[in-house]
């Protein structure tokens, strides 16, 4: 007995349809940064150290920040969340806390003042910088995204209203000569990034001459 | 055909799952920094009147040299050089609390019940302790590398060089990101020279434990994801150090001796039951703290995250 496939198809058509019906979007939707697991970030003071400058893609020389956490028990932050022995030990080593009024409205992406935020996670309160924002969408995990150059434009402000000092010359010459090895050692490599390393290195080498010209 | 007996019209005898045996763990970090050796042990303070131990250093044994002195001239005294850092410890915890439902429908090999909870502490006190002491990446003066540009041979080759120029006994390690770790494989293979990256032995486990992932040019580099960010995100702040920068100290928790309180200890547990809601609580308790030594002892290695 034949099959009939006019009658057979008109069956299933409808079952066929649903189950390969398009999508109206393929976008992955965006998910509360609650459902997933960031790794645990207490929140922070931002510290300068003292000549603690880095050199950024282009050539410019913009101070380098550390973090001292929060955290009870990490670096002398007592049991009560106390931060006076912590902060006396940065003091000591010469270098700057920066606290959050340095930090204004204007200078962060969100319009609010201070550096500090905090993202609510599944494992509880994540604090970042006002220049990340931490996004979770299906499929893709969590991306944080981040306005480099808001941030480095605040680092800028920093130095031009007197809260980090002026930065010392000899610091842009130490940056130069390590460059320059940089360029020797990048040189003398061969195959996977090397090329683009050479590149990148000329490119901050021209940049740091030409600013120390101009100095 | 009809009245065949098919799977779809069995609900009444079969399940909608069955579940395993066996269990797996969850995926996570789980590297423990416990004991090992790079990290200076400053021992269990418990017992000996404070929660804060201030570690000092004299300069004496050479520290300061002595100089050429005239004939007939009267010598000035060197004063000593002394500093010291104090070292807080803080309560580390975390509580379980399982229903008496979920306890009693957990199947023989199940994990939902006072004896392994009362396991698990131990290891988020490990956690907890790596976490800890990855929070210190940030936290030497002298640093390495360019923010937004990947780890290269050369960052590894200047950290070196900085721990050499202060003096700083080896051998040194490194707690890098896995992103740092893969960033400066990547530039060894680039390497014209003979440089050896030897990846992770026996022996090397042994010495500096799970977290392993190889040696080069002598340090032993270990992957610790926890390495927390830097620069707004755009980096990741690893380390490298030697003898004496990092510290830390414990306080082991007195045992009770009566029920309900399990263990005393470095890790102590305690149990608890809610007569109300029919809860069991777990609680493990550690008691640490860990800090930065001495600051020369370390650099800081940020790069590109």
């Amino acid at each position: 007995m034949g099959v009939n496939l006019k009658e057979r198809a008109a069956k299933v058509a409808p079952t066929a349809r649903a189950d390969t019906a398009r999508p109206v979007s393929m976008t992955p939707p965006a998910l509360s940064p609650r459902s997933v697991r960031y790794e645990h970030s207490p929140p922070f003071f931002l510290v300068w150290a003292p000549l603690r400058y880095q050199t950024d893609a282009a050539g410019d020389v913009i101070p380098q920040l550390s973090k001292m956490p929060l955290e009870p028990g990490v670096n002398g932050v007592d049991k009560t969340g106390a931060w006076h022995i912590a902060a006396a030990e940065q003091h000591r080593l010469g270098r700057v806390l920066l606290t959050e009024d340095m930090c204004h409205a204007e200078d962060t992406p969100d319009g609010l003042p201070g550096y500090l935020r905090a993202t609510d996670t599944a494992t509880g309160d994540h604090h970042h910088t006002a220049w990340e924002r931490l996004e979770v969408h299906a499929g893709r995990g969590r991306i944080v995204e981040r306005d480099a150059a808001g941030y480095r434009a605040w680092l800028v402000a920093l130095v031009a209203r007197g809260d980090l000092p002026l930065m010392h010359p000899s610091v842009r010459r130490d940056l130069i000569e390590r460059a320059n090895a940089s360029l020797d050692s990048a040189s003398s490599r061969i195959g996977i990034g090397a090329e683009r390393a050479v590149k990148l290195v000329t490119t901050q080498i021209k940049r740091l001459e030409a600013d120390d010209e101009a100095a | 055909m009809a009245n065949e007996i098919l799977y779809a019209a069995l609900g009444d005898l079969r399940l909608p799952s069955i579940l395993r045996a066996e269990m797996d763990l969850s995926i996570a970090d789980r590297v423990t920094l416990w004991e090992h050796p790079a990290l200076t042990y400053l021992g269990d303070i418990a017992g000996q009147g404070s929660d804060v131990v201030k570690r000092a250093s004299i300069g004496l044994g050479g520290y300061d040299e002595m100089a050429a002195v005239a004939e007939n001239a009267a010598i000035v005294a060197t004063p000593i050089t002394t500093s010291a850092v104090t070292l807080a410890i803080a309560r580390q915890a975390i509580l379980r609390n399982a229903s008496d439902l979920a306890r009693l429908t957990d199947p023989k090999t199940g994990l939902i019940n006072v004896t392994a909870l009362a396991g698990d502490m131990v290891g988020s006190a490990a956690m907890r302790f790596t976490t800890m002491v990855a929070l210190l990446g940030g936290g030497f003066s002298n640093v390495v590398g360019s923010t937004g540009v990947n780890m290269s041979v050369d960052d590894f080759f200047a950290a070196v060089l900085v721990l050499e120029l202060g003096n700083i006994p080896g051998p040194y390690v490194a707690f890098l990101h896995g992103q740092q770790i893969g960033d400066l494989r990547t530039s060894i293979r680039a390497e014209t020279g003979p440089l050896i990256y030897v990846p992770r032995t026996a022996e090397l486990i042994e010495r500096v434990g799970q977290a392993a992932v190889g040696e080069f040019l002598g340090v032993d580099i270990l992957r610790v994801n926890r390495i927390p960010t830097a620069n707004a995100g755009a980096d990741r702040a690893g380390m490298m150090f030697g003898q004496g920068a990092i510290q830390w100290a414990d306080a082991a928790v007195p045992g009770l001796g009566v029920a309900g309180m399990v263990t005393g200890g470095r890790v102590s547990v305690a149990l608890g039951y809610d007569v109300k809601t029919g809860n069991v609580e777990v609680a493990g308790s550690y008691y640490c703290g860990v800090g930065v030594y001495e600051d020369a002892a370390g650099v800081g290695m940020v790069t590109d995250s």
